[in-house]
């Protein structure tokens, strides 16, 4: 049973349609990416799949349709979102102590999550006065607290430092390892890349392909090059074929060559090529 | 569905932020320590001012507490975490009216000492005291609602609080105000707390102005749903 599956969903607002046919399904313990530039239609379609928005079309979240979400389902779903808020006068414990009165969970596992996103020395700090980093931190605190069987994350990582990032995306991956659906959207392709099971590429309200990262790579791989700096500044492209070998030769044998790349295309040339514009827009 | 570990947690935060918040805190006390001032400086009117401040006090801190802590949470985006961690929409209200209800009655039980009165009705003043709190709630409720920001919110807050609050002392100096606060029930707070008991009057005043701001809630919360 998948956690997340999808049928010819539609969203608009008023005569703007944000989602336009989408179709997809996330199994269970799947890290699954939505990339896709600002205003692609991510955080709407995470929107829905938590029960914020209603849609028309078919979705459904851990066997619940989202568009009759009841009470009980949030205790088996974490969200770190955009619009989710923290109370700033309050510590970083009685935010925390908050939820895990509401889910019934103990102590200990406020100070086991608090220390596994590295906020125990920050406990006792109003969460106003958190970094935008801690806050985050903090945030993904709270949504794993009562280990949800799936968790949603809308740009986890987005403005925080890359050491921060690298913290975040190890703790995603051993929470993926122990079973948790995570459905994360980003503009971040190597976040996506290196983190993602499958992914999809999300333009204008309309998914414009799907599938495992390296996969869709590999499959758009068409220019297969290869590019040589020279040591003068000259940059050479050659095709990457049996034909250019003895010219790569003599530029190696002529001591020439400054710096040598193949032609690899990431998520984001696979972008450019399918929808003409960049992720970062 | 209402949890009471929701009920509880809820509770427990109320208390804490209310802890750490000084202007909120300061609207529980403002009304008594002003009245006990006034004790300590005309201790002979007392009969006039306890039940003016009392009034106040049930009436004004109820609704800008309470629409103080509705848009906070609509801003700050707390209440939308806590309606996507299952806290249902009358767990909410509830735990917020105890909150306010309780604190309201602890701070207003002060004016019982002040009054130098041996023949107040005790049961009569809770009663006017419970009556004044629910309804001015239900209207903080509906102007957090409505509002966009706690800026927003105090801006209607408080002139609306200060109109149903002082009308009643209005009412004592000027007739024709009294032929108008008399429809209101801030009005009926103040003669409940002046020692009248209940009559036909009190009754249907109370229950229109329960039923016109319950109406004016109801309205103003699906609204708020279709928008979002």
């Amino acid at each position: 049973m998948n956690s997340i599956d999808i049928r010819n969903l539609y969203k608009s607002f008023g005569d703007k349609i944000v989602l336009d046919n989408i179709s997809l399904s996330v199994g269970c313990g799947e890290l699954f990416g939505l990339l896709g530039p600002s205003g692609a239609g991510k955080t709407t379609l995470i929107r829905v799949l938590t029960g914020q928005l209603k849609y028309q079309g078919h979705a459904v979240v851990l066997g619940q349709d989202c568009n009759r979400m009841g009470n009980e389902i949030y205790k088996n779903v974490g969200m770190v979102l955009d619009n989710c808020g923290v109370y700033e006068r309050l510590s970083c414990f009685d935010n925390m102590k908050l939820f895990a009165r509401i889910f019934k969970v103990d102590n200990e596992a406020i100070y086991s999550v608090v220390n596994r996103v590295g906020l125990s020395q920050a406990l006792k700090t109003p969460a106003g006065r958190l970094s935008k980093g801690m806050k985050q931190r903090l945030l993904l605190a709270r949504a794993i607290l009562h280990k949800p069987k799936i968790l949603f994350l809308d740009e986890p990582t987005s403005g925080l430092d890359p050491a921060t990032a690298e913290e975040i995306h190890h703790y995603l991956l051993e929470l993926k390892n122990n079973g948790t659906t995570i459905f994360l959207t980003t503009h971040n392709m190597e976040e996506a890349y290196k983190l993602c099971d499958n992914i999809a590429l999300l333009n204008e309200g309309k998914i414009v392909e799907y599938g495992v990262p390296e996969e869709l790579c590999r499959k758009y791989n068409k220019e297969n090059t290869i590019e040589i700096l020279l040591k003068n500044g000259e940059s050479v492209t050659l095709p990457n074929n049996s034909g250019s070998a003895e010219k790569i030769a003599a530029y190696f044998r002529e001591e020439r060559v400054e710096a040598i790349h193949s032609s690899e295309p990431n998520l984001e040339t696979v972008f450019m090529k399918l929808t003409g514009r960049g992720l970062n827009l | 569905m209402i949890q009471i570990n929701h009920m509880t947690a809820l509770l427990a935060k109320n208390l804490k932020d209310t802890a750490k918040n000084f202007e909120v805190l300061v609207l529980f006390i403002v009304y008594p320590v002003i009245c006990f001032v006034m004790s300590q400086s005309m201790g002979a009117e007392m009969t006039f001012f306890v039940p003016v401040f009392a009034t106040m006090h049930f009436v004004f801190t109820p609704i800008v507490v309470t629409s103080n802590a509705i848009a906070e949470e609509k801003s700050k985006n707390t209440l939308r975490v806590l309606r996507m961690s299952g806290i249902s929409s009358l767990s909410f209200f509830l735990s917020n009216a105890i909150f306010v209800t309780l604190l309201t009655c602890i701070t207003g039980s002060t004016f019982i000492f002040m009054s130098h009165d041996s023949n107040m009705n005790v049961g009569l003043f809770y009663s006017a005291a419970i009556i004044g709190i629910i309804i001015s709630m239900l209207i903080g409720i509906s102007v957090g609602s409505f509002s966009k920001s706690t800026g927003a919110a105090n801006g209607l807050a408080v002139p609306l609080g200060l109109i149903l609050s002082l009308l009643p002392m209005l009412s004592y100096f000027n007739e024709g105000i009294k032929s108008v606060s008399r429809f209101l029930f801030g009005q009926q707070v103040f003669y409940f707390i002046s020692g009248q008991s209940w009559n036909k009057e009190t009754i249907i005043v109370c229950l229109i102005n329960l039923f016109i701001v319950s109406g004016l809630y109801i309205f103003l919360y699906s609204r708020t749903k279709l928008d979002e």
